[in-house]
């Protein structure tokens, strides 16, 4: 059980930055998730953490030890990788054994331990099996046995569920964050599935370009995001954002969306002068009524049975020509001409359908055009 | 004319007749025997390509055939007869126990036995243990290329070469063999002839073909240190291990398959050897080896019912070898 903490830690290849200025403190239990796009340097930082990587500057401290020059397995860290990394040629019970056995405990002991941990994670039946012999699963779960049995300061897990199938995921999502309760290990998680950080984390670190974006639970990232690309990038469908213009009327900012004047609950003096970029989320967005809001015509209409997506031009001239730059080119599916509203209600939506969409006071965030920061 | 200009035809000359053939032998079965038209066209069709992988086969098997299956079975029936007067007559099994009871037979046998448990190892060893150094390291080509580049010298070239590293010069005169120089700069009293000091000869030949060896068990084995997922190694090292128990415990494991593969191809090349011998000492001083035994009674002595059977004893030896080998190499390949 220990705290984890970055201190300004920096990582170059030659020219090229993989990390900048990693600074970050992890509770001694906490659930910590580091997500971003592939490329952002989330497992760079999770390998200079387990040692496997040398960090170019900075410190890295467990449990208040500074560890930046120890090898990995003095670090009092386990290990969970994306391919499970199982040794081949070893029984389950020799493989979940290895740790223990490198650390000269004697056999009765390892024995003990290891059934112990198959026991927690119901492997007791395959403990004389092959990784081969076994399921995508059941090697996901030897390879964390082979992380519980050494009872670590912390767990470190290199996207451990991305190699199996869906419906296994969801549920080994929520025995992995039970078990980590249980044990209260400090967990480190990297991952590039926001929904995995949301549903999983205590602590969510969002990272890009190697440079972290914010730190947050998953609730602050959720209803605070601090820059356009964790409001983009947090949430299923990430927010709409449109150009608008800014405007003072009677002391209080506003902006218009279509013909909707849109009240701004953000005071007028942190403001730019002329135009800004407002985020709304899909699910915010009111759909219907006879007036109010400005009318659109809905384009695809997604029906996930209760819940249906509608899909809408965003109004003229408020698009975001470079919203792809700006939320980085991972999510592809987004366009800048089209908004999302996700509404559960009992109405039928078909293509084409005019109907008014309004935004909610208090439900638009807003964001400086040029650092593109969220403005409060 | 020139031979050059002779070759360059030979070569032109073999590649027409081979697509004559291929092309010819396809053109009528396809059009003669098996035509794809009429009532039966697809019953034709199926039986032209039933036939057809045999037609390609054909020339390899038949060249397989008359110079590899029918020596096989001649040279059993040599080793089974003894030349009388005007030819052969039968006499069973006395070839071999009259070889059995040779002195010499016996020491070609041993040392085989020492060449076949000395030279696989160490070969195997040295290339494992060059190819992990020169894992991952800038100059590791430069390295591997050099210790590599043996294998592209014959076994007779590598056995000049190793003549002179163990060659020797009167007392006061400039040692020209490198072994001798070393010895006698470390202080020893007199140069030795080397290849004359009864069973350490046997090792001093077998370094000839160990250094053969090690660039081809290092190129295998590289390969096969390179398919080895990262991962398990990352893992291991976070569990604790060191760089010896990561690579006794965790890389070895994983190529044990082509570790096998290597060892045997080794063994194979070691049972049959007989140029180094041959070249550096004919068997003399004690170093005699099945292979040289065998060209001595097949070549010099004339005796070819004897010269047979010590034949056959190699491929008896060989054969249980070469097909566990090719049953790994198809295991490894899966």
């Amino acid at each position: 059980m220990a705290t984890i903490d970055f201190d300004n830690v920096q990582k170059s290849y030659g020219e090229v930055h993989a990390i900048r200025d990693f600074t970050l403190h992890v509770e001694d239990g906490d659930f910590c998730v580091f997500v971003g796009p592939s490329g952002c340097g989330k497992s760079t930082a999770l390998k200079m953490l387990a040692g496997l990587e040398a960090t170019s500057a900075g410190s890295i401290s467990i449990g208040g030890r500074d560890v930046t020059e120890l090898g990995p397995g003095k670090r009092d860290i386990a290990m969970v990788f994306q391919n499970y990394a199982l040794y081949p040629h070893m029984s389950v019970r020799s493989n979940i054994g290895f740790g223990l056995k490198m650390r000269g405990q004697d056999k009765a002991d390892i024995n003990r331990r290891v059934e112990a941990a198959a026991e927690t994670l119901e492997l007791t039946s395959y403990l004389d099996r092959r990784p081969r012999a076994l399921s995508g699963g059941q090697r996901q779960r030897v390879a964390l046995g082979r992380a519980i049995v050494r009872e670590p300061s912390a767990f470190l897990m290199d996207e451990p569920l991305s190699n199996l199938d869906a419906k296994l995921r969801v549920q080994t999502r929520s025995e992995i964050v039970n078990l980590q309760k249980r044990l209260g290990v400090t967990t480190i998680y990297v991952t590039h599935d926001q929904v995995e950080a949301l549903t999983m984390a205590s602590k969510i670190v969002v990272m890009r370009g190697g440079v972290i974006q914010q730190i947050g639970s998953p609730d602050t990232l959720f209803a605070e995001p601090a820059n356009i690309f964790v409001a983009g990038f947090i949430g299923s469908p990430g927010m709409n954002f449109f150009r608008g213009p800014v405007e003072i009327e009677n002391g209080r900012a506003q902006t218009r969306f279509g013909e909707q004047v849109v009240p701004l609950s953000v005071s007028p003096d942190r403001l730019p002068r002329g135009e800004a970029i407002f985020g709304i989320r899909p699910e915010h967005l009111k759909i219907g009524g006879e007036t109010g809001g400005t009318p659109v015509s809905l384009g695809l209409v997604e029906s996930l049975g209760t819940e249906k997506i509608l899909h809408f031009p965003t109004p003229e001239g408020q698009a975001i020509h470079s919203l792809q730059k700006v939320i980085g080119s991972d999510d592809a599916a987004r366009d800048s001409t089209t908004m999302l509203a996700r509404v559960i209600d009992d109405r039928r939506y078909s293509d084409g359908e005019h109907v008014r969409v309004a935004l909610p006071e208090g439900k638009v965030h807003v964001f400086d055009p040029e650092t593109q920061k969220a403005l409060s | 004319m020139n031979p050059a200009l002779q070759g360059v035809i030979i070569v032109v000359l073999a590649v027409a007749v081979c697509v004559g053939y291929f092309w010819s032998s396809n053109q009528i079965l396809d059009r003669v025997i098996f035509p794809a038209k009429g009532e039966k066209a697809g019953q034709n069709i199926n039986r032209a390509n039933m036939v057809r992988p045999w037609l390609f086969l054909f020339p390899a098997l038949l060249v397989l055939g008359v110079y590899l299956a029918y020596p096989v079975v001649e040279t059993l029936r040599l080793s089974l007869t003894q030349r009388v007067g005007s030819g052969y007559e039968f006499v069973g099994f006395d070839n071999y126990v009259q070889m059995w009871n040779e002195p010499k037979f016996r020491e070609a046998l041993l040392n085989n036995m020492l060449w076949l448990v000395v030279v696989p190892a160490a070969s195997t060893a040295f290339g494992l243990l060059a190819a992990q150094l020169t894992d991952r390291i800038g100059w590791g080509a430069v390295a591997k290329s050099l210790i590599f580049m043996p294998m592209a010298i014959s076994f007779v070239g590598a056995a000049v070469i190793w003549k002179l590293v163990y060659d020797a010069r009167p007392l006061g005169q400039d040692q020209i063999g490198i072994l001798n120089a070393i010895y006698l700069g470390l202080g020893g009293d007199a140069p030795q002839t080397w290849l004359t000091i009864p069973f350490w000869n046997n090792f001093f030949l077998m370094a000839v073909l160990v250094w053969i060896q090690t660039g081809f068990a290092m190129v295998i084995l590289s390969a096969a240190l390179r398919g080895i997922p990262e991962e398990t190694v990352e893992a291991a090292i976070v569990d604790g291990a060191g760089p010896l128990r990561v690579f006794f415990q965790i890389k070895v494991p994983q190529i044990m398959g082509t570790i096998l593969v290597v060892w045997t191809t080794i063994t194979v090349i070691v049972l049959k050897i007989f140029d180094i011998v041959y070249a550096m000492t004919n068997g003399q001083f004690e170093t005699q080896v099945l292979a040289n035994y065998m060209y001595d009674k097949l070549f010099r002595a004339n005796d070819w019912g004897v010269g047979s059977a010590g034949a056959m004893v190699i491929m008896l030896l060989v054969t249980p070898i070469l097909v566990w080998n090719v049953y790994n190499a198809r295991k490894e390949m899966r």
